[in-house]
């Protein structure tokens, strides 16, 4: 048992190295990039890019506690927050309707 | 942000006020613009990973050191759900790398943001603040950027960024014991709301450019998950990324051309 938490240790420490050696390379290379130039618009788009499809991974295929919901309750619920967002342009309305829509269709479709 | 765009559209937040500079009232917009739906948001996608973290047998101090340490959240998730899977270690640290991979990028992106280079803040420093940067930390600077004087950008950012890692820790321990008495479905919710609430954001930002990356790369990492995996995300960014950025090239090589040949026509 003690090994089995002794082991959980070492791959937490894995998983800070595995996530702040990036945080680290980002500072190194930042620090490098002339602002403004064509090369550092590119880094922004690319992270821009890559975030958006981290949260659309977690709306289409989810993990974690997301995963034990019908894709039915997930994608009508983005399309009512994209679709009031249009609309409207007030994120709190769309995101909390979309929240709601989640909550309903998910409880109707666990039932 | 390119001359040309400022030009052709100025931001309607910059002509009506001027950007804030006095440290306590950036400070206290920071703590304003927290304490909405960024910091809820945060709260429970932490008391969400705590939840799974329980699940795959972390005690309470194991799950808080991966927050405090990783800082996260996709990368988090991978971990806590690949330990439950009882994958090898170097499955694990692959993997983490892989989700949190971004991380240079936003890195990169908001060490301009603040401009730490302008000011010559020390790398060690800047290492140290960046460990603390959060997609929703990101998303805010990009929000704010004009509202905020330039030199007071770090201000916002400390103001923000720390007490954000705050409600994130306090999440952890509270999802630990949170789990048991909050319905599934209700937890479910909330934390389906943090990946709307980002997406939105990215929707919101003045930089069209920015907009179409992210529509992009939304648009390709879902369809790519099914056949790469992980590096889904990777692909849909570059892809993404460099996709919006073709005109650009196009236009500065254009730029470029027509310089030269008035540098030729001046010459001659």
């Amino acid at each position: 048992m003690i090994d089995q938490s002794l082991y959980l240790w070492v791959l937490i420490l894995l998983a800070f190295i595995a996530t702040d050696i990036w945080r680290v390379l980002g500072v190194l290379l930042a620090n490098r990039i002339t602002p403004e130039s064509l090369f550092m618009k590119w880094i922004n788009a690319v992270a821009y890019a890559m975030v958006c499809g981290v949260m659309m991974l977690v709306v289409v295929h989810p993990a974690g506690l997301v995963a034990s919901s019908s894709m039915m309750a997930r994608l009508p619920a983005f399309a009512v927050t994209i679709g009031l967002m249009l609309w409207r342009g007030n994120t709190l309305l769309a995101v909390s309707s979309g929240a709601i829509t989640f909550f309903c269709l998910d409880y109707f479709l666990a039932s | 942000m390119s001359k040309d765009q400022s030009q052709s559209s100025p931001p309607p937040a910059m002509d009506r006020f001027a950007p804030l500079s006095d440290p306590r009232q950036v400070a206290m917009l920071a703590l304003r613009d927290l304490f909405q739906v960024p910091g809820l948001g945060l709260f429970f996608s932490m008391v969400g990973f705590s939840a799974i973290a329980r699940e795959a047998g972390f005690g309470l101090k194991e799950a808080l050191a991966t927050s405090a340490l990783v800082w996260g959240m996709p990368g988090q998730v991978a971990m806590a759900s690949l330990y439950l899977a009882g994958a090898s270690a170097a499955v694990i640290f692959m993997a983490v790398a892989l989700a949190n991979m971004r991380m240079m990028l936003m890195v990169v992106s908001t060490v301009d943001l603040i401009g730490f280079r302008r000011h010559g803040t020390a790398l060690i420093k800047q290492i140290f603040l960046m460990h603390f940067l959060a997609i929703t930390t990101w998303i805010q600077l990009s929000v704010v950027r004009g509202k905020v004087a330039d030199r007071a950008m770090v201000i916002y950012f400390m103001a923000f960024a720390l007490p954000l890692f705050v409600i994130g820790m306090t999440g952890t321990v509270l999802g630990f014991y949170l789990v048991d008495i909050v319905p599934p479905l209700l937890l479910k919710s909330i934390v389906f709301t943090t990946p709307l609430y980002i997406l939105m954001m990215v929707a919101k930002i003045r930089i069209q450019l920015f907009r179409y990356a992210g529509v992009v790369g939304g648009a390709l990492a879902p369809l790519l998950y099914p056949l790469i995996g992980e590096w889904a995300i990777l692909t849909a960014g570059i892809v993404g990324g460099t996709l919006v950025m073709l005109p650009r090239l196009n236009t500065a090589r254009q730029v470029r051309h027509k310089m030269h040949r008035k540098k030729r026509h001046n010459q001659s």
